[in-house]
């Protein structure tokens, strides 16, 4: 059975770049979210074996979505998406629960590293 | 993995392990503060422990293991180290020692058993060491991967938690062109955390955060973690290229992985280590290495013959040239084959104490100037006459106590193993305050056997010294399975001419024995003098010439009957070396002389002529097969003849 992952971003083009390196490996997209609220929603809903986080999205940001999340599923794999420069703001959302991130743009093989510590 | 060079590495430095663990044990033995000698035993166990895990010698690892639960309990004063026991740890360390030679011949500890040596410690610990204590796979025992390796590196000496964790000083290296490393620095810190107590981070955290740093960073900790463990946990955190883990109260050994990748980025952060600037070699490559040297110095004096035949001031320049850089290039190659004395008689301690312990001497023994460097084939060589002196020494001339007692003498013998430079020679002593050789008997058995006419009644040092060496002659009453029938002598005395050296005996009834050997400092190339008789061309090491002149300086006269020279206030007795070698008797009006002495003889050699003193490369010579008596070893001229070189010491 494939792996399932909750995508979390609120731009589309992060969220199909981020779809399509992982389906390409094996994982089956179950849910997008593009706020932190919807994130917190899904991931209660879909209960999936992976998530990633934009740390920046309206309404709710990424790292209160991580708080939120971890309160009730500490073992939630959540994988944050960062920009450049957010160094601070990663390293909250690692404090909050976060396994391990990931830094915009994407290279795929970094990705993947990423996905397989988290899953591991 | 290069199986084999691992297996050398543990096995040189599991040698180097187990003489410091015996140096321990006999301080320990007698000092009165035993907690720097049960540290350092703890460290070298530790370390063998480390090692013989990383290369998965089980048998090996789970020894080390016990005796370092033993040593653990002695520290933390549980067990008190009672003769016993120690005695139970230097039949560990001899353990270890014949577990590490098997891997020599092996490759493999495959036949390694401990558990008659398990039963011992458990036995000796009086009940309190039990068997579970010391059976192997207990708390706290490193279990790395078999792609660990290890290797000598400088740490600071810090000493073990004692609830089985162990102290690692830990430096991660991360991939160079990884983004936010800060961020991932202090993910790698947060694993560590969650592993024991984590200190000493290096450089600080607030630098790691805001990747003020280069692309390592440092940090201690004590954990009950395997270091393949704290590995793993540390490469989660992502972005990670290598992981160095050294325990860091081993005091040397240090446990790296190997790294997934090899990267060629410079090191910012890495201090140079004094460890990092020697390295092991093999003695058979600096064998080599000594051998094709010998072989240029003697085609670079080939070619100095050869350029100064042409009045070609170029050629000759060239040749000045060769000749310095040959010079150079030996006195390299001589001085990596120089170790100090003690890297070989290290062992004799453990030696002494052990013999006399089997013939029921009480002794002190001092080892002097075990930092004096000779040659290592050289100190290979006299190891073997050595022990047999020590033994002659602790079994022979050592009184038993009540003896000593009577006689008015310290209830312990003394017996001195000295070391010293002397000019171009090395001297090594044995010294005991024994009773001395038994002269009287010496001389009944050796007119016994028709060695000495009838009527002499006592003998010199020298005459005696001659007489011991004859194989046979032996004043021992009893036959010891220690040093048997005053076997030895005759061996000591062939081993260190073969060398191109002498011994020399002192002896004094009732106050001791002294025997020197006196020995070229190197063994592979040697200064030498050439002389001419006939066509031929000898060699006279140049250690044993004292002078030379020619007859007509030096008054030749006859003393009953014998030919002398009076050489300035000396009369020496006269040796021709033509009638050495089977030649005529020399008829030309002019003859060289050469003063050759050994310790405290000399004599006058006639030779023809005396051609030049060269540097000669000694070949390997069986004197005993090829010439007798006479030839110490051969050596190629420059001109390619070969020559033998004389063997002084039995001339004299």
């Amino acid at each position: 059975m494939k792996q399932t992952v909750l995508i979390c971003d609120d731009a589309i083009f992060m969220r199909t770049m981020v779809g399509d390196i992982l389906t390409q490996n094996g994982f089956e997209i179950v849910g997008e979210a593009e706020t932190g609220v919807q994130a917190i929603e899904q991931y209660h809903r879909l209960r999936p074996d992976l998530v990633t986080m934009d740390i920046v999205m309206p309404d709710m940001g990424g790292i209160d979505a991580v708080r939120e999340i971890t309160k009730t599923d500490p073992d939630a794999r959540i994988l944050m998406c960062s920009a450049m420069g957010q160094q601070s703001l990663v390293v909250e959302a690692i404090q909050a629960g976060a396994k391990d991130f990931v830094v915009k743009p994407f290279q795929p093989s970094r990705v993947l590293e990423a996905v397989q510590r988290v899953m591991s | 993995m290069d199986t084999l060079r691992y297996a050398q590495l543990f096995v040189s430095e599991g040698r180097e392990l187990v003489s410091r663990m015996n140096e321990a044990l006999l301080s320990l033995e007698h000092a009165s503060d035993s907690a720097p000698h049960v540290d350092a035993l703890f460290r070298a166990t530790h370390t063998m422990k480390g090692m013989a895990g990383a290369m998965a010698y089980e048998p090996i690892a789970d020894a080390a293991h016990a005796l370092e639960s033993v040593l653990a309990l002695v520290r933390d004063g549980t067990v008190a180290a009672t003769p016993e026991l120690i005695n139970a740890l230097f039949a560990g360390a001899d353990w270890l020692e014949a577990s590490i030679e098997r891997v020599a011949v092996d490759g493999n500890a495959a036949a390694c058993s401990p558990t008659v040596l398990l039963d011992q410690l458990a036995a000796s610990g009086g009940g309190v060491v039990s068997r579970g204590v010391v059976s192997p796979g207990g708390g706290g025992a490193l279990r790395p991967t078999p792609i660990w390796t290890s290797a000598i590196a400088a740490a600071a000496p810090q000493v073990a938690a004692a609830d089985g964790r162990t102290s690692y000083r830990i430096r991660v290296r991360q991939v160079a062109d990884a983004p936010l490393r800060g961020v991932r620095a202090t993910m790698a810190l947060a694993r560590a955390r969650a592993l024991g107590a984590l200190s000493d981070v290096e450089p600080n955290e607030g630098s790691l955060v805001s990747e003020a740093f280069g692309t390592a960073f440092s940090f201690a900790l004590t954990t009950g973690a395997s270091p393949a463990e704290i590995e793993r946990e540390l490469r989660l955190a992502g972005e990670v290229d290598t992981v160095e883990i050294r325990a860091a109260d081993v005091g040397g050994a240090q446990l790296r992985p190997t790294p997934v990748s090899t990267r060629l980025t410079p090191d910012e952060s890495a201090a140079p280590r004094a460890a990092d600037s020697s390295v092991r070699v093999e003695l058979q490559r600096l064998d080599a290495l000594m051998a094709v040297t010998g072989e240029l110095v003697i085609a670079r004096g080939r070619f100095a013959e050869l350029a100064a035949r042409h009045a070609d001031p170029a050629l000759e320049e060239a040749a000045a040239q060769l000749t310095r850089l040959v010079a150079t290039l030996q006195d390299e190659v001589l001085a990596t084959r120089m170790v100090p004395a003690g890297q070989v008689f290290d062992r004799f301690p453990r030696f002494v104490r052990d013999t006399a312990r089997a013939v029921g001497k009480e002794v002190r023994f001092a080892l002097v100037g075990r930092d004096i460097e000779l040659d290592r084939a050289l100190l290979d060589a006299v190891g073997e006459p050595l022990v047999h002196l020590l033994r002659n020494a602790l079994d022979h001339g050592l009184e038993s106590v009540d003896d000593r007692i009577a006689a008015g003498k310290p209830a312990w013998g003394t017996i001195t193993l000295a070391v010293s430079r002397e000019r171009d020679s090395v001297v090594i002593r044995v010294t005991d305050d024994g009773r001395g050789v038994d002269r009287a008997k010496v001389v009944r058995r050796a007119r016994e056997a028709g060695l000495l006419a009838p009527g002499i009644a006592d003998v010199a040092d020298d005459e005696l010294l001659r007489l011991l060496g004859t194989a046979g002659l032996s004043t021992a009453e009893r036959v010891t399975t220690l040093s048997g029938r005053g076997v030895g002598v005759d061996a000591v005395v062939a081993v260190v001419r073969r060398l191109s050296g002498t011994v020399d005996l002192r002896t004094v009834a009732g106050e001791g024995t002294s025997w020197s050997l006196r020995l070229p400092v190197t063994l592979a190339i040697v200064g030498a003098l050439l002389a001419r008789v006939g066509d031929e061309v000898y060699a006279l090491p140049a250690t044993h010439v004292r002078a030379t002149t020619d007859l007509v300086d030096a008054a030749l006269a006859t003393v009953r009957g014998r030919d002398v020279i009076v050489y300035g206030d000396e009369v020496l007795p006269v040796v021709r070396l033509r009638a050495i070698v089977g030649l005529p008797r020399y008829t030309g009006t002019h003859e060289d002389i050469v003063v050759l002495a050994a310790e405290e003889r000399r004599v006058a050699l006639l030779v023809d002529e005396l051609l030049s003193q060269e540097e000669i490369v000694v070949k390997p010579f069986d004197a005993a097969r090829d010439g007798g008596q006479l030839f110490s070893g051969a050596t190629v001229l420059a001109d390619g003849a070969p020559a033998l070189i004389l063997d002084v010491g039995g001339l004299l």
